[in-house]
């Protein structure tokens, strides 16, 4: 089923639209929250809720990409999640991920920091739309899928070699760029 | 900001940037195997795959050659020293079919012989400046820029310090075409390890139109056969680089035998790799990592040639 017509299920109020969800994108869905939550217990959950949200988001959000709404919600909640257990477990690959980002910021106390989120989301969209594709996908990948490098690899085909040396540079790049932006990190 | 905002940030990119990561792994996920990012992108650009010709006024690959070219050729006397005793070419002539991995016409015809790293090593210029300076590169503030078109098939044939460029990956190529070589090129535009091609060239695209230019270069050593072990092939790369403790990793990703040893720094200067393939070949790479960034965080910006001397003092024989 087209995504459009999935849509048009969740705005008509049926509830065959979280089925053709789930028979269409529950593995992308998977997927996603496989890579932040190492169990598989919590990754049942986070689609659940996920599915929930998005039930509850159409009408009457109508997304331009279904499959980026989707995988936006379950890449929040399974954070969220994640945060949650964060005491107890840890996911490797989430951590790695946010030491990596250190490179692009400091620490802040900033009372605006909703502001400066904004500002932030706008700078680094426009800095993703400079960049190179090759980068860009593999900085996506790593950064908003929040794949390991072995798999950012295998995905695009390339060596991890060439993989980490990309989103070195990426990340130093998005720095600079922030801070050239005025972005206050 | 917590790198956890920022993280949550990264959350609220356009859906176009997800959609198109997601494309790429939907696409390898279909094929049943791998389909390459680079071979995407590449394939959108329409390169065409014409070698032994050279490529004009690529700015970036200059500069990337002669930033791997002066730095070997500062480190390398060291090496080279090492190997005084097997600087002539020892090749005992002879061809035959030869099973090519990663090629899907199986066979290629690979001359038999017996080639000492140290010969493929000598075969690098020592002063690449000159060397280009003197077939016809035009230097522009200390960047290099080919002048012609192509190389004649007598210099293309000819001559063992020969060298040329492809086109289709923007590589300069040293050596005998027939026998061994090695190539500079661009390593973050697009290299693909794919092996060796019809038993002289290994597979490769690159992108050099990038507004940005890549930074980096590797420089490939094919070593068509040897009577040296992996390893040893190996120790002798890193011997003659004088670079000492290098830090060792091992990965399946390329095979059986992928090794990789990354030097000079968090993220490397110096990286390199060495592949054994079924058909018994070996390839190594060296590569250079950030020279640029490295340089500049030393306070030796632009200066190869003092970067080279601060690696060798950054690991002392």
């Amino acid at each position: 089923m087209e995504d459009s017509e999935i849509v048009d299920l969740y705005w008509r109020r049926s509830e065959q639209a979280i089925a053709e969800t789930s028979i269409k994108y529950n593995a992308y869905c998977k997927t996603i929250a496989a890579n932040i939550l190492p169990d598989d217990g919590d990754v049942a959950e986070c689609l659940n809720d996920a599915y929930l949200q998005i039930w509850n988001s159409i009408p009457p959000t109508r997304p331009n990409s279904f499959t980026a709404f989707l995988g936006r919600i379950v890449r929040n909640i399974a954070l969220h999640r994640y945060e949650y257990n964060k005491a107890q477990k840890r996911n490797p690959t989430v951590e790695t991920v946010l030491i990596e980002l250190d490179d692009c910021i400091a620490g802040s106390d900033s009372a605006e920091k909703e502001y400066e989120a904004k500002q932030i989301a706008c700078a680094i969209n426009d800095f993703l739309s400079a960049l190179e594709i090759e980068n860009r996908i593999m900085f996506v990948r790593r950064y908003w899928h929040l794949e390991s490098i072995e798999k950012v690899a295998r995905n695009c085909n390339v060596t991890e070699s060439t993989v980490k040396s990309s989103l070195f540079r990426t990340r130093k790049k998005l720095k600079a760029y922030l801070e050239k932006e005025g972005i206050p990190l | 900001m917590k790198n956890s905002e920022l993280l949550d940030i990264i959350g609220s990119i356009d859906d176009a940037f997800i959609d198109e990561a997601d494309a790429v792994a939907q696409k390898a996920n279909a094929a049943g195997k791998k389909v390459g990012l680079y071979a995407q992108t590449q394939a959108q650009k329409q390169h065409t795959h014409t070698r032994r010709r050279m490529v004009a006024g690529s700015i970036a690959a200059c500069l990337c050659l002669v930033a791997v070219g002066v730095t070997v050729s500062h480190i390398l006397p060291i090496g080279q020293s090492q190997f005084a005793e097997t600087t002539s070419l020892s090749a005992t002539e002879g061809t035959t079919e030869t099973a090519v991995e990663g090629t899907d016409t199986t066979t290629a015809t690979i001359p038999q012989g017996v080639y000492e790293l140290s010969n493929i090593l000598a075969m690098i210029p020592e002063n690449i400046p000159t060397y280009l300076k003197d077939r016809g590169f035009e230097e522009t503030f200390g960047r290099y820029t080919p002048t012609t078109k192509s190389p004649s098939d007598d210099e293309v044939n000819g001559d063992i310090l020969n060298w040329w460029t492809d086109e289709s990956d923007d590589a300069y190529y040293f050596g005998d075409p027939a026998r061994m070589y090695l190539s500079v090129h661009p390593l973050d535009s697009g290299v693909m390890d794919s092996g060796i091609d019809a038993g002289e060239f290994y597979g490769s695209v690159a992108d050099f139109t990038s507004a940005d230019p890549p930074r980096t270069a590797s420089l490939r050593i094919i070593v068509l056969s040897t009577d040296k072990t992996e390893d040893e092939l190996r120790n002798e790369v890193v011997d003659a680089l004088a670079l000492l403790d290098p830090f060792y990793e091992t990965s399946t990703e390329n095979g059986p035998r992928y090794y990789a040893c990354t030097i000079g720094g968090a993220d490397g200067v110096f990286t390199i790799r060495s592949y054994a393939h079924s058909d018994g070949t070996y390839e190594i790479t060296l590569s250079c990592y950030y020279l640029n960034d490295y340089c500049e965080s030393h306070g030796i910006a632009v200066s190869y040639e003092a970067m080279a001397e601060q690696l060798t003092a950054d690991n002392p024989t």
